[in-house]
């Protein structure tokens, strides 16, 4: 309890603070909405392999001195787009196509971030720090939030039928491949603003935890986005909270809140069903 | 009048239909019949835009069939297997699909809208289950949940696949029921079918085909022994009423 009331009399103090947390809010909030569809739709690998093969656009823009997040963009956006070209034109599947096109990017990056010499911190794009979010960067956040929200509040219908059935959605009229592809451009949408906080390595999590949770939770479509969007804000919050009051890592502290999050709503599922059952 | 002409639709490995023209009348039960792997689901897909044909015209009324087209005078029962059953939805909200994409993206779903899913449901005597998760439903309560679902769309063209397998004898006659109704009512209702034994009672034409139209005409006209060999080969067997092969096996 004095822990929190510390962290609360922080948070009125550091800006820092009030950054990190109104950025964790927006990163927690839209990849909870994205990823719902995602998870739906069986694209969640697909972000996270995106979520890798950023890299290498971070590791040019840096070089380049241009802001970080259109490198980023570019190549998530690259790695989709090869992903399905590779699993398209290939008897291989999407998993292998997956996995060859992430590692390679990752790998790629990496020898750029060294050879470059590069003044960002690696370890700071690998894992996040929430904590160093910087004015700019949170009005960014902002901006890119409010896009992604505003694409799936205008296109909720197209983006739902889509997700649901493909083939039901083409036949009633809805250009179901379009509004595919603007999921994974949403998809990178939520990696860009969601690096500075947890970083390449763990954004999968909070495309991926929070929807898991809640669809465990719930039996709808419409709640299970709500759920998961408040599941993505407490994981930042309480993250947030403990890496600042246990000086561990934020990143880290908030992907692992997501996970307890998932367990305590696997433990009810499970309790939800059996009570079910015996009902 | 739904026409398609010179429709030709191929996969990676070859054509399913190359030039294939045929019409459909308005205000009748057409059934679809044919073996296994002949393209009956493509050709539906293909009048869908499910499936992109590599050439041909598909018209309605000599009007080009176009995604606003589908929108508004298309309804579309899937085959049941193409269901997502881990999906979040429960039935409501599986025939509440069938309203989203008739009405404008600003105009937010309200009571007009719930009365419609509500009267599909009670006409497919699902009401009581609109609560239910697909996964806890039964074959046959599944399927009139997918019939609901069109139902609430007040579409001209009607376009249904294997609606009838695996599923109860009541649900069948409850389905069948339904879009004998919505035919009276003047619509076209197209139906992929497998089942040869029911074609004479259920449908007003029937299509056989096989990789290409093989007949078409009623039911009496296309159920001679001739048409069936020609489209299913060596795997039927036909026998008369007193159980006698008169061809095939």
């Amino acid at each position: 309890m004095a822990a929190l009331l510390n962290f609360f009399h922080a948070f009125g103090q550091y800006t820092f603070l009030q950054n990190a947390l109104l950025a964790g809010v927006i990163i927690g909030l839209v990849s909870g909405v994205i990823g719902a569809f995602s998870i739906l739709q069986g694209t969640a690998l697909i972000g996270d392999a995106m979520s890798h093969a950023v890299l290498p656009g971070i590791a040019i823009a840096a070089l380049l001195g241009i802001p970080y997040y259109w490198g980023a963009g570019v190549f998530g956006l690259l790695a989709a787009l090869i992903i399905n070209f590779i699993a398209e034109h290939t008897p291989l599947k999407t998993d292998a196509a997956i996995g060859l096109t992430f590692s390679s990017f990752f790998a790629l990056g990496t020898i750029i971030m060294t050879a470059g010499h590069s003044t960002t911190k690696l370890t700071d794009i690998l894992f996040g720090n929430i904590l160093a979010v910087s004015g700019g960067d949170l009005i960014s956040s902002l901006v890119i939030g409010l896009i992604v929200i505003l694409v799936v509040a205008i296109f909720y219908r197209e983006l739902y039928l889509t997700t649901f059935d493909r083939s039901y959605a083409q036949a009633q009229g809805i250009r179901a491949n379009l509004f595919r592809n603007l999921l994974v451009v949403m998809i990178t949408l939520v990696i860009i603003v969601a690096l500075r906080a947890v970083g390449v390595i763990l954004v999968t999590a909070l495309l991926i935890t929070p929807a898991a949770s809640a669809r465990l939770l719930v039996k709808r479509f419409q709640p299970m986005i709500w759920l998961s969007a408040a599941f993505g804000v407490l994981s930042a919050f309480v993250g947030l909270f403990l890496s600042y009051t246990f000086d561990w890592p934020s990143g880290p502290a908030i992907v692992v809140t997501g996970a307890v999050i998932f367990i305590l709503s696997f433990i009810a599922h499970t309790g939800l069903r059996l009570q079910n059952r015996h009902a | 009048m739904l026409t398609i002409s010179n429709l030709t639709v191929g996969y990676e490995y070859g054509p399913i239909f190359t030039d294939l023209s045929i019409s459909f009348n308005d205000n009748e039960l057409i059934g679809i019949i044919g073996p296994n792997g002949a393209g009956k689901s493509t050709l539906i897909k293909s009048i869908l835009g499910i499936i992109q044909p590599s050439a041909g015209d598909i018209t309605l009324n000599d009007v080009p069939v176009t995604n606003r087209l589908r929108r508004d005078k298309f309804a579309y029962v899937p085959q049941r297997s193409d269901l997502d059953l881990d999906f979040p939805v429960n039935v409501f909200d599986l025939v509440m699909m069938g309203v989203l994409s008739q009405i404008s993206r600003w105009h937010s779903v309200g009571k007009t809208e719930e009365a419609l899913v509500q009267q599909a449901l009670e006409r497919m005597d699902i009401a009581h289950l609109a609560n239910r998760s697909l996964n806890e439903l039964s074959g046959g309560q599944r399927q009139r949940a997918l019939v609901a679902r069109a139902l609430v769309q007040d579409a001209d063209i009607y376009l249904l696949d294997e609606p009838f397998v695996g599923i109860d004898v009541a649900s069948e006659a409850q389905i069948m029921d339904a879009l004998r109704e919505l035919r009276d009512a003047g619509k076209t209702i197209i139906i992929v079918h497998h089942d040869l034994s029911k074609v004479a009672n259920y449908f007003d034409s029937v299509v056989l085909l096989n990789h290409g139209i093989l007949n078409q005409g009623t039911p009496e006209q296309v159920m001679d022994a001739t048409s069936l060999s020609q489209a299913y080969g060596d795997h039927l067997i036909i026998m008369d009423r007193h159980n006698h092969i008169v061809q095939g096996g």
